[in-house]
């Protein structure tokens, strides 16, 4: 039988949670006869680091992050780098070992940063499609939030 | 798919690809640093510095809350070619012809952008559908007096 989701490219999910995709996907296809789109997994601290050093080294003051106490330690890191002349593989690991440290201590720059966080497409949903995912992924996932900056659903199992 | 991508970047790219410019005034302009021009729309022209590593999408919030996707090669919506959109450093549009894909209950559309005035939000991302914390990604936000 066809599964009623595909990945985007570059996004990968450990089997645990595709399977729980899998049966929000089956459920959305029982109501809508459509299927979905997983544009985002889980992200390891290395990918988070290289994506900031990139937002940083284009001025980016990282206003955006919600936690703004660790998104400012991970400006200082790239801050001290550049001052002491590092390379962009030496600022980048700098920046994952902050984003390590705060991880230990319970802080996540991204909610991508936990196990079992992953975004479906909504941009091409109509109302009622939306209501009808929120159906299918009531019960499975624990958390459902319809993002709007950019559209997307976000679900934590 | 490669017959629907040559329409859309037809469709979209007709439109500006007369208007890339960088030969352009530079008033904002600073090295490497992103950075989008206010001043320059009340000349029509919506134009953007970029830095060296830049992300690889492009989209534009309206002040209703809509979004419009310009470029997102991987969904065959280019406004041009895309080693084109990553080699660029200034981009320049006119405001009156730049258009953008959104979907409407469903259907993707492809429409003009700058329609009302009000604070436009102009979004690079590396993942347009995902939280900006989550992805490389370099925004700013404009007002649009028409």
């Amino acid at each position: 039988m066809a599964e009623h989701y595909s990945l985007k490219s570059g996004v990968t999910l450990d089997t645990e949670i595709e399977k729980k995709v899998k049966k929000i996907a089956d459920k959305y296809f029982n109501l809508t006869k459509k299927d979905i789109v997983i544009t985002s997994g889980t992200r390891s601290s290395s990918s988070q680091a290289s994506a900031m050093y990139g937002k940083t080294s284009g001025g980016d003051k990282l206003v955006v992050y919600k936690d703004q106490t660790s998104a400012k330690e991970i400006l200082n890191a790239y801050d001290a780098g550049v001052k002491a002349k590092k390379s962009k593989a030496e600022i980048i690991a700098d920046i994952k070992d902050e984003i390590d440290e705060q991880i230990k201590n319970g802080n996540y720059i991204s909610k991508h940063l936990k196990k079992g966080a992953v975004d479906v497409r909504s941009r091409n949903m109509s109302e009622s499609d939306k209501t009808n995912f929120k159906k299918a992924a009531a019960g499975v996932a624990s958390t459902v939030i319809l993002e709007t900056t950019p559209p997307h659903f976000h679900l934590q199992f | 798919m490669q017959y629907i991508k040559l329409i859309v970047f037809t469709c979209l790219s007709a439109i500006v690809s007369c208007s890339l410019s960088s030969n352009s005034e530079q008033s904002a302009y600073k090295p490497n640093i992103f950075a989008v021009e206010e001043g320059a729309l009340s000349k029509g022209i919506l134009r953007i510095y970029l830095p060296e590593e830049a992300p690889k999408n492009l989209a534009i919030q309206t002040p209703s809350g809509e979004w419009f996707v310009l470029q997102e090669s991987e969904e065959s919506i280019e406004i041009m070619p895309q080693a084109r959109f990553e080699s660029l450093k200034i981009m320049e549009f006119k405001i009156e012809k730049l258009k953008g894909v959104t979907w409407r209950e469903s259907k993707r559309v492809t429409e003009l952008v700058f329609k009302y005035p009000g604070d436009y939000l102009v979004y690079f991302a590396d993942n347009l559908e995902t939280e900006p914390e989550n992805t490389f990604s370099l925004q700013e936000t404009i007002g649009f007096k028409k």
